[in-house]
């Protein structure tokens, strides 16, 4: 006999196309569906045996429920904590007295020259995240690589370009 | 002339907040912690405006980051790389293996690493890039000031190269080569013909025959014969191609003839069909590589088979 999570795993093959809609109803979109998909495909790996789940399409379509509502709720509170973090981040500065801000003309100068020279790709990763509005972690699943390796990249970016801030 | 620049720990950690709240996964203690470290002192609060000005003078500023470098399209799966692949089997089944291995001695004297039947083997590449070795594959690793380049012997392989290194990464097998120009992909190599297929980036494929080669990305595959050109396959889902590297087997609309073969590369002793089995329904599933024995059983209910286990590993199909 198959393992439950074989049988599931083969269950959830063959009704992927339905749980996605069915999950996209939840958490909004069907990319965030497939991901949900995902997780809970990893979930299934890890069922035991005991006990034999006996009704195993409502066993699935429980489960994946659950996920996604999970999901949703942590997506919920992650964005509250981004909107304040957005907040403190593009607070408006002190005025700046006008002898500053001809300094920081010059300032900015230096670090866009530096940033055309940042090595790939640290210069690919920084431009997704900063100016294209992607999450290290979104970064991080393109490119399928870890987030703290995104991280790693963004931190050497501006490394790079408050060196040559600073080297005026 | 200004003063050489001192190492200001302050600094440094205004700019580690800059990036932690820009990432858009921030902990809430973690932005709590922020609040506490920008409260605490004056010139926190100085060093953090300094470096958070950085980050907003950046704005409308995208060009100067520009690159020629392809970014890939597709998000990559997050549960393709989470699931390590179990390697368990690989003790048990060693003394079957080498068996098993004998009669192709010459790949065995030229590989530099190979992968066991039910194995599947992570190599950390001497650059840092990964290759992952399916049951049975076998690669030798020729690198050199020129070029990074894996002669794929047998069976099939997945690579995730590192840029960082100038020299171009080649996968070389039978009479073509496939060259990195983006980041993932697997290289796939029958008796006389080699099959490729793209999770990440972009690669470029060339034989003696074609001129150019064939450009492949996310999730596009190509296969080319010992001596032919290069020819586009149907895309691939980007969870099917190399799922064996996430210890799965993945079966998708395959005759039970096929499902079969593909099951048994993961066992170590031999699997014998003894019943006709063409004319039957097409098989679908996903199996764990660790349980190849599990998967033959699945398989044999489908296709309302017998299964009879025989000493040794043999395994015995018929109706």
């Amino acid at each position: 006999m198959p393992t439950n999570a074989v049988a599931l795993s083969r269950l959830l093959v063959a009704e992927r196309l339905s749980l996605v809609r069915r999950l996209a109803r939840i958490v909004g979109s069907e990319s965030l569906a497939e991901d949900v998909t995902q997780s809970l495909y990893l979930r299934l790996q890890r069922l035991k045996d005991d006990p034999p789940i006996l009704n195993q399409r409502s066993f699935l379509f429980r489960l994946a429920s659950n996920l996604a509502v999970d999901y949703v709720r942590a997506e919920q509170s992650q964005a509250r904590r981004n909107a304040e973090a957005h907040a403190l981040l593009w607070a408006e500065p002190e005025a700046l007295d006008p002898e500053r801000t001809t300094a920081s003309c010059l300032e900015l100068a230096r670090v866009l020259k530096a940033a055309s020279s940042l090595p790939e790709p640290t210069r690919s990763i920084f431009r997704l995240h900063r100016f294209e509005g992607l999450r290290q972690s979104e970064v991080a699943a393109r490119y399928g690589v870890s987030v703290t390796t995104v991280e790693k990249h963004v931190r050497r970016a501006l490394a790079v370009l408050r060196k040559a801030r600073d080297e005026g | 002339m200004t003063l050489p620049q001192q190492i200001d720990p302050v600094a440094d950690q205004a700019g580690h907040w800059v990036v932690r709240l820009a990432s858009g996964d921030i902990g809430a203690a973690e932005l709590d912690a922020f609040k506490v470290w920008l409260a605490d002192a004056p010139e926190h609060r100085a060093a953090f405006d300094r470096e958070r000005a950085l980050w907003q003078s950046l704005e409308g500023s995208k060009a100067a980051f520009a690159s020629a470098l392809p970014v890939p399209h597709r998000r990559v799966r997050k549960w393709a790389r989470t699931v390590t692949p179990r390697r368990s089997l690989a003790a048990a089944a060693a003394a079957v293996i080498v068996a098993f291995l004998a009669p192709d001695v010459a790949v065995t004297l030229r590989a530099d690493a190979l992968a066991g039947t039910g194995e599947v083997r992570t190599i950390t590449l001497p650059d840092g890039s990964t290759a992952m070795l399916d049951s049975g594959a076998a690669i030798a690793i020729r690198f050199g000031s020129a070029e990074r380049r894996i002669d794929l012997l047998r069976g099939q392989a997945w690579f995730e190269v590192r840029h960082l290194d100038p020299r171009p990464f080649r996968v070389a097998a039978l009479s073509g080569v496939t060259q990195d120009v983006g980041t993932a992909f697997e290289v796939s190599r029958g008796s006389d013909a080699v099959t490729i297929g793209v999770t990440q980036g972009v690669v470029r494929v060339t034989t003696p025959e074609g001129r150019n080669g064939v450009r492949l990305s996310v999730q596009q595959r190509a296969r080319y014969a010992e001596g032919g050109m290069v020819h586009r396959l149907a895309p691939g889902m980007a969870n099917s191609i190399a799922a064996w590297r996430r210890g799965l087997i993945v079966i998708d609309e395959r005759p039970l003839s096929d499902a079969i073969a593909e099951v048994a590369r993961y066992r170590a002793g031999p699997t014998l069909t003894f019943a006709d089995t063409s004319g039957g329904a097409k098989i679908s599933g996903v199996f764990r590589i660790a349980a190849p024995d599990e998967a033959l059983e699945a398989l044999a209910q489908m296709g309302g088979l017998r299964i009879t286990s025989l000493p040794g590993g043999i395994v015995i199909l018929r109706r």
